[in-house]
């Protein structure tokens, strides 16, 4: 039974504290407002389910509890208290924890670190390994989840993962605990564990929000469910005796027919047959056939390979198995070929992937038919306003305008852009994903017009969708996808949307599919790494032997010494670049960071000044420049290399200035000492480089803001969420990397005997580049670290002395280090082979 | 038919950012090109010499050299390129191209062996950065030094190859093509001016500049609308390195000599005028036009602190301050369209 909003909320007198409460919530995102005065309130105790279709608001209002979404009217109140929360870190605090949907952890920690960050627990200013190891135990042993502290989350199965993220905020001990969809990603027998720990939480006395699609889940799980629809509660009830029928009825409450408008068409020949088409991990044998004028939908949960299967089909995902579009075979040649051949593809994220923002409406529309727009490669603007106009019409797209910039429409209006480009050229076979999402209800009919429209003109639409009322209500078949294959199929009418939900949710028939898949992930996750990693360094054992065998006098014997003495400053500067790399900062200026301090500190010598005091100007130089890195990166939001390549030509001025283009010879004996005295047979600046490596390193794995730096450049969204500050992280990061680089500076210019005239702060910033890319690649997970970078350090200047040595003029020792720079960074992309763009505002 | 309706009425405020970002885009954009002119005045008060007719024409025929290196990179870095190894390109062809001169080769195999090396650099860069997915700052950097080592080797430790002492008829064409005029205009000011009307013909007119627009604004759009973006991000490379070998001849022909390393000071130049040039546009964007407009602003800087006495120190800081300057302008307009 449904109550009505006028009517109190049951089990107010029943005596359980409300831990949280959201009064009269508004939301607004630009003028547009998404939720209209809302009220939730969370007890002890109590698990409180929120249900509504896609675009109900369900996320806002999550959000707006967590202090994420600002509120323009209605407040927050905490433990019977109202409290102002300015950002998620304030909802942490006060006790209120969520798990994301997609639940966001940093792949290259360990369960334990990823389960404590943001609120590292620090004995005498290190991270208290034991005592984080110890409480993540026993929390992992409430949520009984099978990993343990150390594992690397990267490689923990789905189900594993969705356990850590909630025995992570269960850590903290909180008074809410909001979990947003966290069985989006699993199947029905791997959510049961998940179904357990939740039911544990309660018992606990904490206050579970928790959202899902699935209704059966809440049925089963929930005591208070509250129902939102467009932004407004519809209805607040306990969920006792309440059906999923009810349920549907609050959510959806508006006419379908209306929704759907019906354009006849009839289904012809068959024109795709999918056979056994496998992509990745997540599409798996799919098989499938198509007809010319016939719409057709794949229902598959998140993680089901659905839309990975539409992506193969386009010819964006690597694939097998066979694929033939009217009798041809089609798999091969990407999305340029699947274009050619008349396949046309709306995808998922339309802000990201379908539109070109800052563009006009026109070009968005004519860009995947340009040949057709043009004559010798020269544009007809007449031909694209032709076409602009007759679709902008055709479409109803507002504003009518073909010249106005596509990111000023709304999302409906940029949706029909997307349709309207394959429109202007015309296809057989549509693959569409999500045609409605963020799109308002006007927008949507006139959407699924279209598409019925496609199908009555003779194509073939291929529809995935995660809301399945929309795939009832416009397809003539729906195909259930689970586990990346099809497993049932449905004609109109032949089922009902619970139906569906059930079929795409249910365990497989077999039963065995499953639990396969989180013993096979791991290990084929962990094989392939050890044999780069094992290539690499076996490799650069092999390039240095040879240059060994050609010359063995310099690397044997006393040879050994020298060479080391040699990759003093370049050790440290390497592992300075590593600590902003590591951090998700690109640091471009240590090298003249270096250049600069190294001009400096001679100048410094030769009017007079103490050594301890040069030294100590050195880093306090460079952390002076790493400071103003990392003020113009964050505070104008100027990415770090771009900041760092504008400071490398500053300091390349400023060092011309203070050395007047002459070199500066240094004599002064203490001075020198720093960099060319002994310790017994170990050169000096051998032991200073290798305690500094060694300090950064000890700061890096064994300290709170060396978890915080690896945290943020694994993985800055989680971090953030996290609640810790990464624009702090970036600045220490790169003021870090500057003091280090301003420390080797000064040692460069003692080991040197003073500061040389020419410039040399490329090939220091490239031999440091080359040696942390060398340095990922000898890892597990292409992480920067620094003591991996020390040792790739130490490869490229043994090199550099093994090619002297073996009779290369120096000359080209720039040019090995650009070519080191170029292998070491190809291991490292060569899996994803992204676009080698840069961001250059 | 109420659908419609309802859809405007959800349409119209998400259009209202527009105007709001384009004022402040205006003010920006006047903003800037006013700092350039205010500059260039208090240069010109400090010193009248600096807006004498021949001071100018002599500054119009210097920021040739520029013109043609800051447009090929204007070209590459309208989608989210970016080359470094620019100046080492321009010197090497420069230097490789002198040499086949003085050797007897003929201008035209000098000419072609100078586009050769900007081609080779360009595929190469192009394929590491577009097909093989190296960052295209870090390929572009490690070739650079490459490069720079190649032509210290090739021209045995920085040799210059000097084209005023050699015999006049192997290396007239060259010195014709760098000091001659056609009427009152200079050839280097003509082949300058061809080679931004080709760019912007290019950029502004024709499908692959189009393409190059689509790859600027979403890579993973182009892609999943067809386009092959691979190779118009490749496409850009050659563009830029085929100019700086072009940019390397004109600036042999113009000294009449050819020295590893003498390009290197136009890097930072290239750069600041795509900058600058984009920060004074009107929208905010790297065009073809408005970086000429950068690249004749950064040489007439030069002139005039060489006019005021000051150095090459002055040179760099300015020219650093100045590209961080039209970060900041940039990311202002950036945020208020946000």
């Amino acid at each position: 039974m449904t109550e009505l909003l006028e009517t109190p909320a049951p089990g107010a007198g029943d005596g359980a504290a409300v831990a949280a409460a959201v009064r009269g919530a508004v939301v607004r995102f630009a003028s547009t407002t998404v939720l209209h005065g809302v009220d939730l309130e969370l007890r002890a105790g109590e698990v409180h389910a929120l249900v509504g279709q896609n675009g109900a608001g369900k996320s806002t209002l999550v959000k707006a509890l967590m202090g994420v979404n600002p509120l323009a009217a209605g407040f927050v109140e905490v433990g019977g208290s109202r409290v102002e929360l300015s950002g998620p870190e304030d909802a942490r605090r006060l006790g209120l924890e969520i798990v994301y949907q997609d639940q966001p952890l940093a792949l290259h920690l360990t369960v334990a670190e990823n389960m404590f960050l943001g609120r590292e627990p620090t004995r005498s200013g290190l991270l208290d390994r034991t005592a984080m190891r110890r409480r993540a135990h026993e929390v992992l042993q409430r949520v009984r989840a099978d990993c343990l502290p150390d594992d690397i989350v990267g490689d923990l199965t789905p189900t594993q993962r969705v356990q850590v993220s909630i025995a992570a905020a269960l850590a903290a001990d909180p008074r809410v605990l909001v979990l947003d969809e966290p069985t989006a990603a699993l199947g029905s027998a791997e959510s049961a564990p998940v179904f357990d720990l939740i039911r544990a939480a309660r018992s606990d006395g904490v206050a579970v929000l928790y959202i899902s699609h699935r209704l059966h889940e809440i049925t089963s799980l929930a005591d208070q469910v509250t129902v939102l629809r467009d932004g407004r509660r519809t209805s607040v009830s306990p969920a006792a005796g309440m059906s999923v029928e009810d349920l549907i009825a609050a959510m959806v409450g508006r006419d379908l027919d209306a929704l759907f408008p019906d354009v006849p068409h009839t289904p012809g020949d068959v024109l795709l047959e999918v056979d056994g088409l496998r992509s990745g991990e997540l599409v798996r044998d799919l098989t499938l056939r198509l007809r010319a004028g016939e719409v057709v939908g794949l229902a598959g949960l998140v993680g089901s390979g659905a839309s990975e299967a539409l992506l193969a089909l386009f010819g964006d995902r690597r694939s097998s198995g066979s694929v033939r579009l009217g009798g041809r075979e089609t798999r091969t040649g990407g999305p340029r070929a699947a274009v050619r051949h008349g396949v046309a593809l709306v995808p998922e994220e339309r802000r990201t992937e379908a539109l070109f923002p800052g563009l006009a409406v026109r070009s968005n529309l004519t860009a995947s038919s340009l040949s057709h727009h043009a004559r010798g490669g020269v544009l007809s603007r007449r031909r694209e306003t032709t076409t602009a106009d007759d679709l902008v019409q055709r479409l109803g797209i507002v504003p009518a305008s073909p010249v106005a910039d596509v990111s000023t429409l709304s999302g409906g209006n940029q949706q029909k852009v997307v349709v309207g480009r394959w429109l202007s050229r015309g296809g057989r076979l549509y693959l569409v994903d999500e045609p409605t999402a963020g799109v308002d209800v006007a927008a949507k009919a006139e959407i699924y017009r279209h598409l019925g429209e496609l199908a009555a003109g003779g194509a073939a639409v291929l529809v995935v969708s995660s809301d399945f009322e929309e795939l009832l209500g416009l397809c003539d078949r729906v195909l259930v996808v689970r586990d990346g294959s099809v497993t049932d199929e449905f004609a109109r009418g032949t089922i009902d949307e619970d139906g569906l939900t059930a079929r795409a949710a249910a365990a497989p028939a077999g039963s065995r599919a499953t639990p396969e898949v989180p013993v096979a992930v791991p290990r084929r996750r962990t094989r392939r790494p050890w044999a780069r990693q094992i290539g690499v360094g076996l490799a650069m054992i092999a390039v240095v032997a040879a240059l060994v065998a050609g010359s063995p006098g310099f690397l044997l014997s006393a040879g050994a010494w020298d060479v080391l003495r040699q990759a003093g400053t370049p050790v440290m500067l390497a592992a300075a670049l590593t600590v902003a790399l590591g951090a998700g900062a690109f640091d471009l200026s240590v090298g003249a960071v270096a250049q600069l301090t190294a001009s400096v500190s001679a100048a410094l010598v030769v009017a007079g000044v103490p050594t301890p005091l040069v030294v100590l100007a050195g880093v306090v130089v460079g952390a002076g420049l790493g400071a103003v890195n990392g003020a113009v990166t964050t505070l104008l939001r100027v990415p770090s290399f771009v900041a760092t390549l504008g400071m490398l030509f500053l300091l390349v001025g400023i060092t011309l200035g203070v050395n007047g283009g002459l070199a500066v010879s240094v004599e002064r004996t203490s001075f020198l000492l720093l960099g060319q005295g002994y310790v017994g047979p170990v050169p000096g600046i051998v032991l200073t480089s290798a305690v500094v490596v060694l300090a950064v390193l000890a700061l890096w794995r064994r300290t709170r803001p060396g978890l915080r730096l690896r945290a943020a450049g694994d993985d800055e969204r989680t971090s953030r969420l996290r609640g810790v500050r990464t624009g702090r992280v970036t600045v220490t990061a790169l003021v870090l990397s500057a003091a280090l680089s301003g420390l080797a500076g000064v040692l460069l210019a003692s080991y040197a005997s003073g500061s040389t005239a020419r410039d040399a702060s490329l090939d220091l910033l490239v031999s440091a580049l080359a040696a942390a890319f060398l340095g990922s690649a000898l890892t597990r997970t292409f992480l920067f670290d620094p003591g991996a970078s020390a040792v790739g350090s130490l490869f490229v200047t043994v090199v550099a002395a093994g090619l002297i040595a073996n009779g290369l003029s120096d000359q080209w020792l720039g040019a090995v280090q650009g070519v080191v720079l170029l292998l070491a960074v190809l291991v490292a992309v060569a899996r994803h082979r992204n676009l080698g763009q840069v961001v250059i505002f | 038919m109420s659908t419609p309706t309802a859809m405007r009425t959800g349409g119209s405020p998400a259009g209202t950012p527009g105007p709001h970002s384009h004022r402040l885009d205006v003010v920006r954009s006047y903003a800037t090109v006013l700092g350039m002119l205010v500059a260039l005045a208090v240069i010109a008060v400090a010193r009248p010499l600096f807006i004498d007719p021949r001071n100018l024409a002599a500054v119009a025929v210097d920021a040739t050299v520029l013109v043609v290196l800051a447009v090929g990179l204007s070209v590459l870095m309208a989608m989210k390129g970016l080359d470094l190894s620019l100046a080492a390109t321009a010197d090497l062809a420069g230097y490789l191209a002198a040499r086949a001169l003085l050797q007897g080769e003929g201008a035209l195999t000098a000419v072609l062996i100078a586009l050769a090396v900007g081609l080779v650099v360009g595929v190469v860069n192009g394929l590491l950065s577009g097909y093989l997915g190296v960052p295209a700052i870090v390929a572009t950097l490690g070739l650079n030094l490459v490069l720079t080592a190649l032509a210290l080797v090739v021209s045995d430790n920085g040799t210059p190859q000097q084209l005023f002492t050699a015999p006049i008829d192997l290396v007239k064409p060259f010195l014709v093509f760098g000091s001659d005029s056609w009427g009152p205009v200079r050839l280097l000011l003509l082949a300058a001016l061809l080679v931004v009307a080709l760019a912007w013909f290019a950029t502004t007119r024709t499908t692959w500049g189009r393409r190059v627009d689509l790859v600027d604004s979403s890579a993973r759009a182009a892609r999943l609308a067809g386009i092959g973006v691979r190779s118009t991000f490749a496409s850009g490379f050659v563009v830029c390195s085929l100019l700086a070998a072009g940019g390397g001849l004109m600036l042999t022909a113009r000294t009449g000599l050819a020295v590893p390393g003498s390009a290197q000071p136009f890097l930072l130049d290239a750069f600041t005028a795509v900058y600058l040039g984009a920060t004074a546009s009107p929208r905010g964007r790297i065009t073809v036009l408005w970086t000429v407009v950068g690249a004749v602003f950064v040489t007439l800087l030069a002139n005039g602190l060489v006019l005021l006495g000051l150095g090459a120190p002055w040179r760099y800081g300015l020219n650093g301050g100045l590209i961080l300057l039209a970060l900041a302008l940039g990311v202002l307009r950036r945020r208020s369209s946000r």
